[in-house]
Order: structure tokens, then sequence, then C-alpha cells
């Protein structure tokens, strides 16, 4: 008898809340997407993925489409998947960038599973084309050397305060690396060394790529209007890192290694000006190789965007220090660079943005290799998005 | 000279009409009777999310193509139609929100806002409003 009110009970109180849902909740989906075509030029001599010296200096065409689709069935429940194809997806794991249910407790606790865009750089999660002004992203985000552009694994994040908003985001779980992946057509954005270079790269067997564990933190304040500052921190607990072959160059060994990365980032708003600036540090250390090895990246940069409504010129400069790997007799390559670039987009109509951009890179200060050819050179971006 | 205050009176009662094409509502219930440009359009943005009862904000927008929801983007938001959609586009792709419903014209906006408490839209200045509170709105 007891069992039976029970189930009653129990059928009662989902009835109404279901009941009460329905009243006040009807079930969402937004769509949005992107094209994103480009003209590129590089005074770049070397523009290669594989080291070999061609005269690929230009290019056009389609540089990345996206597509995104959300969906709230509950006032508290949304799924989000997002899909970006680029000439240099190797194979379906990089298309699907971001593919999760978030269930929202309340603001200050929200619970996700699935595949999160790393949540650490502002950058990273506004990657997408119609969302930036410039068409190259900063190399600390491009690059991948101080965390993924993906984890796949659990999420709690949540917010708090009105007037100076914390907020948190905690992300655990496997992640793949995809470190100086090329971009754009001709493959220099994220190549933008000299000598093309991969550092702890991903390994793949078969199609599937070689997955790592690792978790993200992030806290960051809101200040009114004012500005953003966030503190982040990127843990690979289970990483490696790639030993060469003091004779031929050749990879000798993937050792496994753990890394932490340590990042701040600040962005103000003075009127129209936007700033956005960030730092990176990242130690990688093996764990169980005779000797131990270990490398330090470093990265920032900064820039400034006016916001002219249908116009918004901007300014950028970076460094980084990220290429780096160990030979077999404990000699480094390492090879940082800066570079200065300057452009404009145009966003005419909300689904049409052009942007042209020009990029100095520096490479023959910094780069010192046996390399005798290092000269600093020019990047031109012509972009064309289109996006509903 | 009567002439030239006649006009100058027509352009200024012209401008005053002009100032504000559009009426904001809210459902009946509501308790709240004004509030700033400022404050509208952060409940619009979803910057703000709550009433000062507590009840959850539920902004409706009208759908982009329509001409009061430019009066409205540039009164309010001082910012034009696109760049509010860019702002929703941006924060959809970040997961960190999601824009207003739209409706097709006022007296779908009426409708929605007569029926869900915790509703806010707006309507051209002519609409006929029975049935939901218009608030007074400060600059």
């Amino acid at each position: 008898m007891k069992k039976k009110f029970g189930f009653f009970l129990l059928f009662l109180m989902l009835y109404y809340v279901n009941s009460f849902a329905q009243d006040e909740w009807k079930p969402q989906t937004h769509f949005t997407g992107y094209l994103n075509s480009i003209i590129e030029y590089s005074g770049h001599s070397n523009v290669s993925a594989l080291g070999v010296p061609t005269e690929k200096h230009k290019g056009i065409g389609l540089a990345q489409a996206g597509f995104l689709a959300t969906y709230k069935p509950l006032e508290k429940l949304e799924i989000k998947s997002t899909l970006v194809y680029s000439p240099w997806v190797r194979s379906l794991h990089d298309v699907v960038v971001e593919a999760f249910g978030q269930y929202t407790f309340n603001q200050g606790f929200k619970l996700g599973a699935g595949k999160f865009l790393t949540p650490l750089s502002p950058s990273n999660l506004y990657y997408y084309a119609p969302l930036n002004p410039s068409g190259v992203l900063p190399m600390v985000v491009s690059h991948h050397m101080f965390f993924p552009q993906s984890v796949s694994g659990i999420q709690i994040t949540g917010s708090f305060g009105e007037n100076l908003r914390m907020n948190y985001n905690v992300t655990y779980g496997n992640y793949y690396i995809t470190d100086h992946v090329e971009g754009g057509i001709i493959g220099i954005q994220g190549q933008e060394e000299i000598v093309p270079f991969q550092g702890h790269y991903e390994v793949y067997e078969g199609n599937i790529p070689k997955s790592y564990l690792g978790g993200s933190g992030r806290l960051s304040f809101d200040f009114k209007e004012i500005g953003t500052l966030g503190l982040n921190i990127f843990e690979g607990t289970e990483s490696n890192l790639v030993v060469l072959d003091a004779g031929t160059g050749n990879v000798s060994s993937l050792e496994e290694a753990k890394q932490r990365s340590l990042g701040v980032d600040l962005h103000l708003n003075i009127q129209k000006f936007k700033l956005n600036a960030e730092y990176w540090n990242a130690d990688l250390k093996t764990t169980e190789s005779v000797p131990i090895y270990s490398l330090v990246y470093k990265g920032y940069y900064a820039e400034l965007i006016y916001d002219g409504g249908t116009l918004k010129p901007w300014l950028r400069y970076e460094y980084i220090e990220d290429a780096k790997a160990v030979f077999t007799d404990g000699s480094l390559v390492d090879l940082p660079m800066a570079s200065y670039s300057s452009g404009i987009a145009y966003r005419p109509f909300y689904e049409t943005i052009f942007k042209f951009e020009y990029r100095r890179c520096l490479v023959e200060k910094y780069q010192k290799t046996s390399y005798t050819n290092f000269k600093d050179y020019n990047y031109y971006l012509l972009s064309f998005v289109l996006s509903f | 000279m009567r002439k030239y205050v006649l006009l100058l009176m027509i352009v200024v009662v012209g401008i005053t009409v002009n100032a504000q094409g559009y009426k904001v509502i809210v459902n009946q219930s509501n308790s709240t009777s004004t509030l700033s440009e400022d404050e509208i359009s952060k409940l619009f943005l979803k910057k703000n999310t709550k009433w000062a009862d507590g009840k959850s904000v539920d902004p409706i927008d009208q759908v982009a193509s329509s001409g009061v929801r430019k009066v409205f983007s540039d009164g309010v938001h001082k910012k034009s139609v696109n760049a509010i959609k860019s702002y929703w586009q941006q924060t959809i792709f970040a997961g960190t929100g999601t824009p207003p419903l739209e409706k097709s014209d006022d007296d779908e906006v009426i409708k929605y806002v007569s029926q869900n408490a915790g509703a806010i839209g707006y309507v051209s200045a002519g609409a006929n409003i029975s049935g939901v509170k218009e608030l007074k709105v400060s600059r």
C-alpha cells in the first residue's frame, strides 16, 4: 500500500513538474555558421609542412567553414555542437570542435559532458571567423602548445555576482595534441617559423589520434563593462615530449611527460577601444626517461581594436618561443619569433565581413640555427566571411 | 516671425514624438513601473536576468527586419540591429548565452507578454496595448 502511494506521489510530482515546465518553456533551437574564403600571400620561401622548401607563396580558396547548432529542450538543459572544416583537418576528430550537453543547476553551478573548446583563452572560445576582426589567431592560441584546442570529458562552470562578477571553469578529460597545425590555404598560419615545426605532436593510430589526459582551470573577473581579468592553468597529466635523434634529426622517441601551463589574460574596454592581452608560460618535463628532458615555452600578445561600427581597424604585437625540441645529446632546437600585424574588418551587413591585414614576421633576429637563409617576411591576407 | 516659431514648434514636437517610437511593455502582474534605457538594454542583452521580485526576465525581440526593432535598438542599446546580432552571434559561438525569442509583429509580442509573467517586450508607439502594462522609460 505504502509502495503504491509512493508511486502515486512520484507520478503526481512528475506530472506537475512537467506541466509547469511546459507552461514556462518552449524548446529553442539556434543555428549559425559561416564560410571563410581567403586570398593570401607570403614572402616566406620555405612554406611547407614537410620541411621541403617550395614556391608556395600564394593561395586562394575556402579556409574554413563552420556550422553551429544549439538546442534547449528545457530551460536548464542545452545541447551544443560545432563543426569546423578547414583544408588541414585530418579526420572527423578535428572537425568536431565541440559537442556537449550542459545542465544549469543555477548560475553558480553548471555541469556539462562532451567535447569542449578548452575554455582558457577567449581567443580560443571566439576563434570562429565572424567573431574576430583579424583572420589570423594569436600564436599562443593557434600553436596549441600551451593548451589543446579542445578537451573531451566533464566540465563544471558557473559565475557569481553582478557588478563584479566572478566566473570559474574546470574541465577535465582526454585531449589530443594538434600543435602547430597549419591554417589558411598555404599552411603558414600556425607554422610561422621558417623551419616547419611540430613539437610534442600527436600520434595517430590508424585514423584515431592518440589521447592524453589532462585538465584546465580558469578563474576570471568581469568588472562591469570595463573589462575582464582571467587566470588560467592547464595540466597535461599524461602528455608526451618528442626526442629527436642528434645525428639525423628524425624522431627518436616519444617520452611520457607532464605539462603545466599558466596564463593570464586581460581585456579592457575604453570607450570604443578594446585591448586584449595574454601572457603564457609552460613547462614540459619527461617523467620516465633517463635523462629527464624538459622544455619551457613562453608567449604573449597584445592587440588594440577600434570598434567603429561597420569598420574595425586593429593592431597586434606578439612574441612566442614554443618551437622547441630536444635532441638525444641534450641539445635544443629553439625557434622564437615575433610579429607585428595590422588590419581592418568591414562589416556592411551582418552576413558579410571583409578583412584585410598585413603582417611582418620577425625571425632573423631570433632564430639562431644552422640555417642561413633566415629573413623576416611579409604576409598579406584578404578574407571574405559570409555568416548567417 | 510667427511662422518660424510655429515651424520650430512643429519640429520640436516632431522630434519629441519620434524620440521614442516604441513602447516597452511588461506583464500586468509586474510591479515595475519605470526603467532607464540602460536597464532595459541589460534586460534584453540578458546581462540582468531577474526582476526586483526575483522572477526571471523573459525578453522578447521583434524580427530583425521590423522597423520598431531598429528604433528600439538605436534608442535603447545605442547600437545598430546588426551590432546586436553580432553580439548574439558571439555569445552563441562562445556558449555564454542565447538571444531572446523573436516575434514577427506587435500583436504577437503583446500576446506573449500578456501570457508570461516575466516577459518584457517592445511594440510600435501606436500599438494597442490593452492586456499588458507599459513601462515608463527614463534616460
